[in-house]
């Protein structure tokens, strides 16, 4: 899987998100560089995973939901009404909190992304299935049993089987919403280890509320406060140096 | 600070009186079950014993002649006549109701569901006997015209038992929709699923049991429903597949019995091998289907089962591969501007929208034509004369003075006999029986009477109330039956409300030392009486609008208001039935005058329910 094309940085602009009446995200302005991984922290309530899932409109899903701003990528307005949610969601493909895999086999699984968008032809579907499985470190696992219940996996699997469907349509970004909460620590550490290999090919904004994972995983981190975005930079600096008085307080756990 | 003696030994008093009444209350409905079959088996050896009559004819003969000297019983007629009508409601209801409910579940917006809701629930709260008059009198007339159908025939049955069905098969797999997780769903559209694709990929296939559940349970339904089916399909038990000709039902027969238009002797005591048989196909059928909901999303390992044989699926794959020349890019150098195949996709998705949101109107345009006709024909006829005086052969007279009292007295008793124990046995069932064989039994129980059909209550009226018991033809009798029919609905409704009430106001009350009986008795039952009252109001109303059960001991000649409950008595559905049979045109407008009677009266029932369920919900503060 090789990125054929480069693309620019993520640009979000003024970006206010409310459900009804009520700013889940106010205001916010960021850019998210490419090809890294991206963590968004925050203590719970403070609209990390609404941002998130501004990326690919998901938000768009709930009805009492409105989005303005801009999120500029690749020359496009991604908020703006000309931009098919449907199409978007190829490029930019997500990874949810809990496992949410589909009752069917495993194969069926990886290849739904793939059938709806019209591809039927056995060997291609297999070979790109084998692919992504592979790169969701997955194959060793299961290529002997293809044809299971996907429910038969272990949670760990099942992640990293959704992580797996994710990369089948071959996304540019790929958003994960605290992808390992509801895993154990071996599990959360293999899924960790996937995301630095994943990082070479795909961009990655990752939610979590684990200081320690965005510390250990993300190149680039942004706290958030209550709907706005308190500081952003690089991890190590604001890991090491915070400027602002809150991050600091959050992240040596004084509240949150 | 003194402590209080604490006493640890010997065990805390258990009310015998509560537990023993609760208990015979939960098991009553083992009783009900048990009169029902002893009265069915009973009834068919006693037919059996008559030497026109032969089981082996029965299972196999395909000639119905229960009149006449040479009597003939092949129940294979009825059996014919029961699938056209069963198997043409359901080819007519099954895909309208899967496209009504996933409408409403995924693609109307909270607005229009609300809006789109009611439309079920009041079609599901028409009575059987209103379908019928509109089928033998609307739908019928126009066949006639239209595809040269005979007066009496199946179709237009057909056209009303799927509308009598299709409520329950949206409301089924709308909840089995509804249950399909989010997160499922948000899976889906995050790998750039449309909406429509989402819908039938993931959520059909994730709700199917409920589905398949709701189609059978409509297919019990359809096969166990007697008035509308009688009215409008005929009396003429004969063995082919034609709508447009008369058939007769199962049912049908059964009420043939019932109406008193068939001879005392072996004909009449058919009625009861009729409904064994009736009773067993109902029975199994209901059993496969409490099977399928029990089947959770995902429980089942291995291999998700395809419905497609694998050599179509080879064929089809060969077909796509050459029609896949156009290389589908997976085209990462721009998501943005849509293929050929995505064209195809949004052109798919609004094409299938647009009717699956259509599908809702076919059962909003039957319910408005149904109720426009009846204002048509029954308004002018309703006036205070109307409802004071008493039935008379001649129209101009007839009034529905004492059938308004024998309906209100019938549901009163109904209720008095019915409430007390569905409640005792849902408070039994949920709040204090251990969990365990006892319990589970008495639940499959309730759950399989619920699917009795009605007619067959009537038959264990008849022979038990009536005859056994020597209650005769009276408010009793009727009563008794109906409350056996409405015993079921009411636990469920009760068991929800009492669900419904937070485990830790028990967990509070048994904290502090309760009983479990005091924690039911104090804080569990005080929240749950709205819910309690709002699903016997709903009960009310469907004791009030049944004729199948009651038509056997209702006396058809009592012109006279009830004083007490020996006496006969007749109740609106039945005064209806009677009187859309009539060949006179006049009593036809009688007829809908009094179901614009108990329509109003269905009308009021609901409305009390709303608002109680309404103003629970606003005071309710947990």
């Amino acid at each position: 899987m090789v990125m054929s094309k480069k693309y620019s940085r993520i640009k979000v602009q003024d970006l206010t998100i409310k459900y009804g009446d009520k700013a889940a995200i106010k205001s916010v302005s960021m850019e998210i560089n490419e090809n890294g991984v991206t963590a968004f922290i925050g203590p719970s309530g403070c609209g990390k995973s609404t941002l998130l899932r501004a990326f690919n409109r998901m938000n768009d899903e709930i009805p009492t939901c409105s989005m303005t701003g801009e999120i500029e990528w690749d020359g496009k307005n991604l908020l703006s009404e000309d931009v098919d949610p449907v199409l978007l969601r190829r490029a930019v493909s997500m990874v949810f909190q809990k496992p949410n895999v589909f009752p069917t086999s495993i194969y069926e699984n990886v290849a739904f992304g793939l059938r709806i968008q019209g591809i039927r032809e056995k060997a291609k579907l297999d070979a790109i299935i084998e692919e992504s499985l592979h790169d969701a470190f997955l194959w060793d696992e299961v290529k002997d049993r293809l044809d299971d219940d996907a429910y038969s996996l272990s949670g760990g699997q099942q992640q990293r089987l959704c992580i797996a469907r994710a990369l089948a349509t071959k996304p540019a970004i790929l958003l994960m919403d605290e992808p390992t909460s509801a895993l154990d620590p071996i599990a959360t550490a293999k899924i960790e280890e996937l995301i630095q290999a994943l990082r070479e090919k795909v961009t990655i904004v990752i939610v979590t509320h684990s200081m320690s994972q965005a510390a250990r995983i993300s190149d680039q981190t942004v706290f958030l406060y209550i709907g706005e975005l308190i500081e952003s930079g690089p991890t190590k600096k604001i890991f090491s140096e915070p400027e602002h008085e809150l991050t600091g307080q959050y992240i040596t756990g004084r509240f949150g | 600070m003194d402590r209080p003696a604490y006493r640890l030994d010997g065990r805390a008093p258990r009310n015998r009186i509560i537990y023993t009444s609760l208990f015979t209350a939960a098991s009553l409905s083992v009783i009900a079950s048990a009169l029902i079959i002893y009265t069915l088996a009973e009834g068919a050896v006693q037919f059996f014993r008559y030497e026109e009559a032969d089981l082996l004819e029965f299972i196999t003969g395909t000639d119905w002649l229960p009149n006449g000297r040479n009597p003939s019983f092949g129940i294979w007629p009825l059996l014919s006549g029961t699938a056209l009508v069963a198997a043409g409601a359901l080819l007519i209801a099954v895909p309208l109701g899967i496209a009504s409910a996933l409408h409403l579940g995924e693609f109307a917006s909270p607005r229009s569901r609300r809006l789109l809701k009611p439309i079920v629930e009041v079609l599901s709260g028409i009575p059987s006997v209103v379908h019928g008059f509109f089928a033998l009198l609307v739908i019928s007339p126009f066949l006639q015209r239209t595809i040269d159908a005979t007066y009496f025939n199946a179709a237009s049955a057909i056209i009303v038992v799927a509308a009598m069905i299709l409520p329950i098969i949206v409301s089924i797999s709308d909840d089995a929709i509804r249950a399909v997780p989010r997160e499922l769903k948000e899976a889906a559209l995050g790998l750039g699923a449309t909406r429509w694709e989402m819908a039938t990929r993931v959520v059909l296939p994730s709700a199917r049991s409920g589905i398949v559940a709701a189609v059978l349970l409509a297919l019990a339904r359809a096969v166990g429903e007697t008035m509308a089916v009688t009215m409008a399909a005929g009396s003429v038990a004969a063995l082919h597949f034609d709508p447009r000709l008369e058939v007769q039902t199962l049912t049908a027969y059964i009420a043939q019995v019932a109406t008193g238009d068939i001879p005392p002797g072996p004909a009449t005591d058919a009625g009861f091998a009729v409904g064994s048989a009736l009773f067993i196909i109902t029975y199994s059928v209901n059993i496969i289907a409490v099977g399928a909901t029990r089947r959770r999303l995902g429980v089942k390992k291995g291999k998700i089962r395809s419905f497609i044989p694998n050599q179509i699926k080879r064929a089809r794959e060969i077909i796509s591969r050459t029609r896949n020349q156009v290389e589908h890019q997976i085209s990462q150098s721009n998501p943005f501007i849509p293929s050929k195949y995505d064209l195809f996709r949004q052109r798919k998705e609004r094409a299938f929208r647009f009717l699956i949101s259509s599908s809702l109107f076919v059962g909003l345009a039957f319910l408005l034509i149904l109720l426009q006709t009846i204002l048509e024909t029954g308004l002018a006829g309703l006036d205070f004369d109307f409802l004071t005086n008493f039935p008379s052969y001649r129209p101009e007279n007839a009034g529905i003075n004492p059938t308004i009292w024998g309906s209100l007295w019938l549901i009163t008793l109904t209720m008095l006999f019915a409430l007390p124990a569905g409640v005792g046995a849902a408070v039994y069932l949920t709040e204090l029986a251990p969990e365990g064989f006892v319990n589970q039994f008495l639940r499959r129980t309730l759950q399989n009477l619920a699917a009795v059909p009605s007619i067959i209550f009537g038959l264990v009226g008849l022979y038990v109330f009536s005859r056994m018991f020597g209650f005769g033809l009276s408010l009793l009798t009727g009563s008794l039956t109906l409350a056996m029919m409405v015993l079921p609905m009411i636990v469920v409704t009760t068991e929800e409300a009492l669900l419904a009430v937070p485990k830790s106001f028990r967990d509070a009350a048994l904290g502090v030392g309760a009983t479990k009986w005091q924690a039911v008795r104090y804080h569990v039952l005080p929240n749950a009486i709205p819910g309690i009252s709002t699903g016997a109001i709903l009960s009310v109303a469907r004791a009030l609008g049944e004729t199948a059960p009651i038509l056997f001991v209702a006396s058809l000649f009592s012109k006279t208001a009830p004083t007490g409950i020996m006496d006969g008595f007749l109740a609106l559905p039945l005064q209806i039935f009677y009187w859309t049979r009539n060949p006179q045109e006049s009593f036809h407008d009688l007829a809908a005058s009094t179901i614009l009677v108990l329509l109003i009266l269905l009308l009021i029932l609901n409305l009390i329910a709303i608002f109680i369920r309404n103003r629970a919900e606003a005071r309710r503060s947990w």
